[in-house]
């Protein structure tokens, strides 16, 4: 399993900074409120070079091409590494996979035309000049960006889209996809986390999002994540103590 | 009257004539912001269209967002942010929340917009135009401290903004409208200089140009000429 840390609210990107210098895969940017989210993954994405860069989108919050412009945006801020966690919110399964459909198609850089109960793109409004169909750019950085749906209809919108639900118990992991995130908090205490992060490997998750203190990040990035990517990791290498710095480095 | 210097970009795209991938102009947009602030350029400006087929940004609080985490004065513009296409209620909280986290140093323009496939790409009917962008104004000025601009090319315009206490933001030539400008009861006026499409060199040694040997002289002629219009 990978590792990635949430980002407390506020500091993103000081603790993004730290959760890529302990080579974590990524981190998770949640919004205090819609749309907050898409402002501190550009801060993220600007002040990193290497972490994916989850950012949790509430579908419905905005016209979804709109949300696809701003993610497109962001991608290409990022050079490429950016994840959508996409959240029902507060959208039945329909009117959430309506969303989820024009919003991925915007990034096909194919030509757009929809017309659905909630959408219709473009929606034919200007009369005789009305265009038969939009392309939305810039196109993202990624041949396709991944997608996480999340929230109450998370299972819907996986069923009908094949995308990897996030997984918030380890039972509703599936082992048999080649993608499947995680969602848990971790509390600081070495052996509990141990224990929390083996149940998820053992569950089969691929990606799992810890919301830890940003304190905690030096030791999952010291024993967790050897232990997890390597069965018998020896203890002894975790625990030997730290090598004296490199004359020059701090 | 005081009188400082933007500089404006247009705007992270890739022309035919001046081709590149998306992830450089982005990159180089954070490179470019941090010489324009180390020149003592006072702002940068960002503007935004949709469904260009030169990938224009077609979402500038996000792009604003990325250049002031990587600058400490400078301040950033929207120069023009279309308003009547967006949700007023989130892009007010972007606004407060990017003016917070970044001290102070956004600057929200706001224009209608003219273009019909945007209008109609967004679903937004373009009748309602002046009636959303009106209500957004009146919600960014109650819900936020973010410094507002319109753009405005006509007089009336002008006097309308000077009600409304915001900057203006005429296009193209500045000086045709000091009058109005003046009339308008405005003491700040700030020069966008638009630059686009040539490489990153050149466009730097231009920025250096500028700021060295141009900006200093127009800017005390500039102060002359909105003293006498007064």
């Amino acid at each position: 399993v990978r590792i990635g840390l949430t980002l407390p609210a506020g500091r993103e990107a000081e603790a993004a900074r730290l959760a890529e210098a302990a080579g974590l895969f990524g981190v998770l940017v949640e919004g205090q409120r819609p749309g907050l989210e898409m402002l501190a993954a550009a801060e993220v994405a600007a002040t990193t070079r290497s972490v994916r860069i989850v950012v949790r989108v509430p579908l419905g919050s905005e016209h979804p091409v709109t949300l696809a412009e701003e993610l497109a945006v962001l991608d290409n801020l990022a050079g490429g590494r950016l994840v959508v966690l996409a959240s029902s919110a507060g959208l039945g399964p329909d009117e959430a996979a309506e969303d989820l459909e024009v919003l991925r198609r915007s990034w096909t850089a194919r030509p757009l035309r929809h017309r659905g109960v909630r959408w219709a793109v473009p929606a034919g409004i200007a009369g005789h000049t009305a265009p038969a169909a939009v392309t939305v750019t810039p196109p993202p950085a990624q041949v396709e960006v991944p997608v996480w749906p999340t929230g109450t209809a998370a299972a819907a919108l996986a069923e009908r889209s094949g995308l990897p639900a996030v997984a918030e118990r380890p039972a509703d992991a599936r082992p048999d996809l080649p993608v499947q995130p995680a969602a848990t908090a971790l509390t600081g205490d070495l052996d509990d986390d141990r224990a929390t992060v083996i149940t998820w490997t053992d569950a089969g998750a691929t990606h799992l999002l810890v919301r830890a203190s940003p304190e905690a990040v030096a030791t999952i990035a010291r024993h967790l994540v050897p232990e997890v990517a390597m069965p018998g990791f020896p203890r002894v290498v975790a625990e030997s103590p730290l090598p004296l710095p490199w004359p020059g480095t701090a | 009257v005081g009188v400082r210097f933007g500089v404006g970009l247009f705007c992270l795209s890739s022309t035919a004539t001046s081709p590149r991938h998306h992830v450089d102009a982005y990159r180089e947009l954070l490179e470019d912001a941090r010489e324009v602030e180390r020149l003592g350029f006072s702002s940068l400006w960002l503007s935004e269209h949709h469904f260009c087929y030169d990938g224009y940004c077609p979402a500038l609080l996000p792009a604003a967002a990325a250049v002031l985490a990587v600058t400490e004065r400078l301040r950033v513009a929207t120069g023009m942010l279309l308003l009547p296409l967006q949700r007023p209620e989130r892009l007010a909280a972007m606004a407060a929340e990017l003016s917070r986290r970044s001290g102070g140093r956004l600057e929200l323009g706001a224009g209608l917009g003219y273009r019909d496939v945007e209008f109609d790409g967004k679903g937004v009917p373009r009748a309602e135009r002046v009636a959303r962008q009106r209500a957004g104004l009146d919600l960014l000025q109650r819900a936020t401290d973010v410094p507002l601009w319109v753009g405005s090319a006509t007089p009336a315009g002008v006097r309308r903004a000077g009600a409304r206490g915001v900057g203006i933001g005429p296009p193209g030539q500045v000086v045709e409208g000091l009058r109005e400008v003046a009339e308008a009861g405005v003491d700040d006026v700030v020069f966008r200089v638009v630059l686009d499409g040539c490489p990153q060199p050149a466009l730097h040694q231009m920025l250096r140009r500028l700021a060295e040997q141009v900006l200093p002289a127009l800017g005390a002629e500039t102060e002359e000429a909105v003293c006498a219009s007064a």
